[in-house]
């Protein structure tokens, strides 16, 4: 068989990177979005988003690339990817509708022997329930990370993948995609795949939550979680590549829609989820760290506090603001005047008034009497401690992610506050 | 907006009555001496008193150092049953209720909103029930605020806690505390629960909310702070413990988002207001 053509349906952000790898690996590929806007914007090289690399990787490509709003050219793919996003809603409940109309689509535009690979983050029981035949449908789980997506794209650590029958080899076409990649497949049934997904992440946020619930009471009884944190990783039952940084909380949509998901079935076949709740409202909880410990730090201070407030995305190398602990703690923190910088957050996002949006790290510091770093941008590691202290009128740095080091925020005069100290 | 305050001569309804006098708010007070809560037929004579406009705030209650069985239980439940009474004949804008902490168990780490209740005491369980027939008697119309240990100036309460300290140490120079006043509690300075009231009234804000400042302190450490902020020497006198130690902690977030948007009162700064007014 000569390499298969492969498609991807819905242009989005997890869409996009797969396609840009896909070709890189020497796939020629096509992809839909019924927006034809969105379409001509692609072909132009006019990304909706930003992540490191993707640029190249489609400029260098664009021979084997193509971004269309016609459905029929999905004829000419032998696997078809569909991956639109799934919206959520504030509690985390997942929209369906887009993903099922996008099926749709694509389903009467696709070859029927050519294979349906559900992408997006879907409940499980959604894929075995779609009308195509089952033979020339799958489920894969992806594993995006904002900021890091060209690299998971290209090195998946494992493919899982959700079959009718596990147990009958995957199809040639689908079956040379996946061994491009070098990976280990995991050939399983559809519900075992979609909850797959949701234990990855359910995995990822217990080990976030201890995290947190550890660090909090560190800074109460004079522990320093960054001494425990090198032990735990040496425990082969916790493992180096834990996720052991404390943090504000879970943010960013995916895993807040994952746990939602996990707590309605559990609700409805009478298991326990009682330890699930735990870690939403632990997460909800640490989102008001920021406001808490302003009273820590400034306990007597009057409402004419100035704060430089660093950060309004979720997380770093993204411009999404879904669930950020940044803009979460903004309501708390109306009472003070905020000087407020983010590289990549959309320019015209609606902030309180009391919030002043700047054009740079060192404008949002100069004169405040806090700073506050909320969002782990890189290029806050670049700012000089001591530049920050000269153009502050006060000595308090509030630092969660731990940007700069006590010593450094030390010998120029200023307080470091971080969490788990 | 008028404000129907039950309770107006306790600790909470002068200080309210007070503030929101300052504010231009048009207030009515209903002691004990124009209606008696317990007596019969109270629920139809508070009903001909109120106006569908009102907020009707409700803090009469008899607290457990004036009583703590099954009489006081009785007193509170029979006001609890007359005020909704009156709602049920004359609807109200907004019932605010002031509830206690009380009803919270002590084998929890952090208490916030979310956090079970449970009746460990008949004080606690009178709150319970009255909390239930407020919002029976005007759902979607009511605010409970279940307030942690209030301090402040003017403070005529006995328990054991922050205004007892500051008068025993300015009376004779002495803090009496049980064990070594381990206990972790968090007070509410008066001011700021008297906010959290008038932001609730006129803002019109309805649903749970815990009054607390959000930061503990071993009673043996707020000794100290009073101490300190008198300047002068104060005696800590440790007593036998006779209950085992427990603690309180609250988490203030829900507080800070919607009817306190700033910092609580520092106890520092709180204990200083308390001095001050004694001294004068």
């Amino acid at each position: 068989m000569t390499m298969p053509k492969v498609g991807f349906a819905g242009m989005t952000h997890l869409a996009i990177n797969s396609l840009a790898a896909m070709a890189e690996r020497g796939f020629t590929v096509i992809g839909f979005d019924p927006d034809a806007g969105k379409a001509n914007a692609l072909t132009s090289g006019d990304l909706p988003f930003s992540e490191p690399e993707i640029d190249d990787y489609l400029a260098r490509n664009t021979d084997r690339i193509l971004f269309t709003h016609d459905p029929k050219a999905l004829a000419e793919c032998d696997v078809v990817y569909v991956a639109p996003d799934v919206p959520t809603d504030d509690m985390g409940q997942s929209d369906l509708t887009p993903i099922h109309a996008m099926i749709d689509r694509v389903d009467s535009a696709m070859r029927s022997d050519a294979i349906l690979v559900v992408l997006s983050q879907v409940p499980p029981g959604f894929t075995r329930a779609l009308s195509r035949s089952k033979d020339t449908l799958f489920y894969q789980v992806e594993t995006l990370i904002f900021g890091r997506a060209i690299e998971r794209a290209m090195y998946p650590e494992r493919y899982i993948v959700g079959c009718a029958a596990p147990e009958v080899p995957l199809p040639e076409a689908f079956q040379k995609v996946l061994a491009a990649y070098d990976c280990p497949i995991l050939p399983m049934r559809y519900e075992s795949a979609e909850l797959c997904k949701i234990s990855i992440n359910m995995f990822l946020v217990s080990t976030v939550t201890t995290t947190n619930t550890i660090a909090e009471l560190c800074e109460k009884i004079g522990a320093d979680f960054s001494e425990i944190s090198p032990a735990l990783r040496l425990d082969r039952r916790i493992g180096q590549y834990a996720y052991l940084a404390p943090g504000l909380g879970i943010s960013g949509g995916n895993l807040e829609r994952d746990l939602f998901t996990f707590c309605s079935f559990a609700d409805e076949y009478g298991t326990d989820a009682d330890t699930v709740r735990a870690w939403i409202a632990n997460s909800k909880y640490r989102k008001n760290w920021p406001a808490r410990i302003l009273e820590d730090v400034a306990p007597e201070s009057d409402q004419s506090l100035k704060i430089g407030y660093l950060g309004l995305a979720y997380k770093e190398n993204t411009s999404s603001i879904k669930n950020s602990p940044a803009v979460n703690a903004l309501p708390a923190l109306e009472a003070y005047t905020l000087q407020a910088y983010d590289p990549m957050v959309d320019a015209n996002m609606a902030l309180p008034d009391n919030t002043t949006r700047v054009a740079s790290a060192m404008e949002a510091v100069e004169g405040v009497d806090i700073v506050m770093i909320l969002t782990p941008w890189p290029e806050f590691k670049n700012l000089s401690v001591k530049a920050i202290a000269e153009a502050m009128t006060g000595t308090i740095l509030i630092d969660p992610y731990r940007i700069f080091t006590a010593a450094d925020c030390q010998a120029s005069g200023l307080q470091h506050v971080t969490l788990g100290r | 907006m008028r404000l129907v305050i039950l309770g107006p001569g306790s600790f909470l309804g002068r200080a309210l009555s007070r503030k929101a006098s300052q504010l231009g708010l048009e207030v009515l007070p209903l002691g004990r001496s124009v209606l008696d809560l317990t007596a019969t037929g109270a629920g139809n004579n508070l009903a001909a008193l109120l106006r569908p406009s009102d907020v009707l705030v409700f803090l009469s209650a008899i607290t457990p150092d004036k009583g703590n069985g099954l009489d006081a239980f009785n007193q509170n439940f029979f006001m609890g049953q007359a005020v909704a009474d009156a709602i049920a004949r004359q609807s109200v804008n907004q019932v605010v209720y002031i509830s206690s902490d009380a009803v919270y168990p002590f084998d929890r780490g952090l208490v916030s909103e979310s956090s079970p209740t449970r009746a460990d005491s008949l004080y606690a369980a009178a709150h319970l029930a009255r909390e239930a027939l407020m919002q029976a008697s005007a759902p979607d119309r009511t605010s409970i605020l279940r307030c942690t240990q209030v301090y402040g100036p003017g403070d005529s309460h006995h328990s054991y806690g922050i205004s007892s300290f500051c008068r025993s140490a300015q009376k004779s120079g002495e803090i009496h505390l049980f064990g070594r006043g381990e206990e972790f509690r968090d007070h509410v300075f008066i001011e700021d629960v008297v906010e959290a009231i008038l932001t609730a009234a006129m803002e019109k804000i309805t649903g749970l909310f815990n009054v607390v400042s959000g930061r503990s302190i071993r009673h043996i450490d707020a000794a100290d702070l009073i101490g300190k902020t008198l300047d002068q020497a104060v005696e800590t006198v440790f007593k036998e413990r006779k209950q085992p130690i427990t603690h309180r902690h609250y988490c203030a977030d829900h507080l800070r988002s919607s009817l306190l948007r700033r910092p609580a009162t520092p106890l520092v700064g709180g204990i200083r207001a308390m001095l001050e007014q004694d001294d004068s």
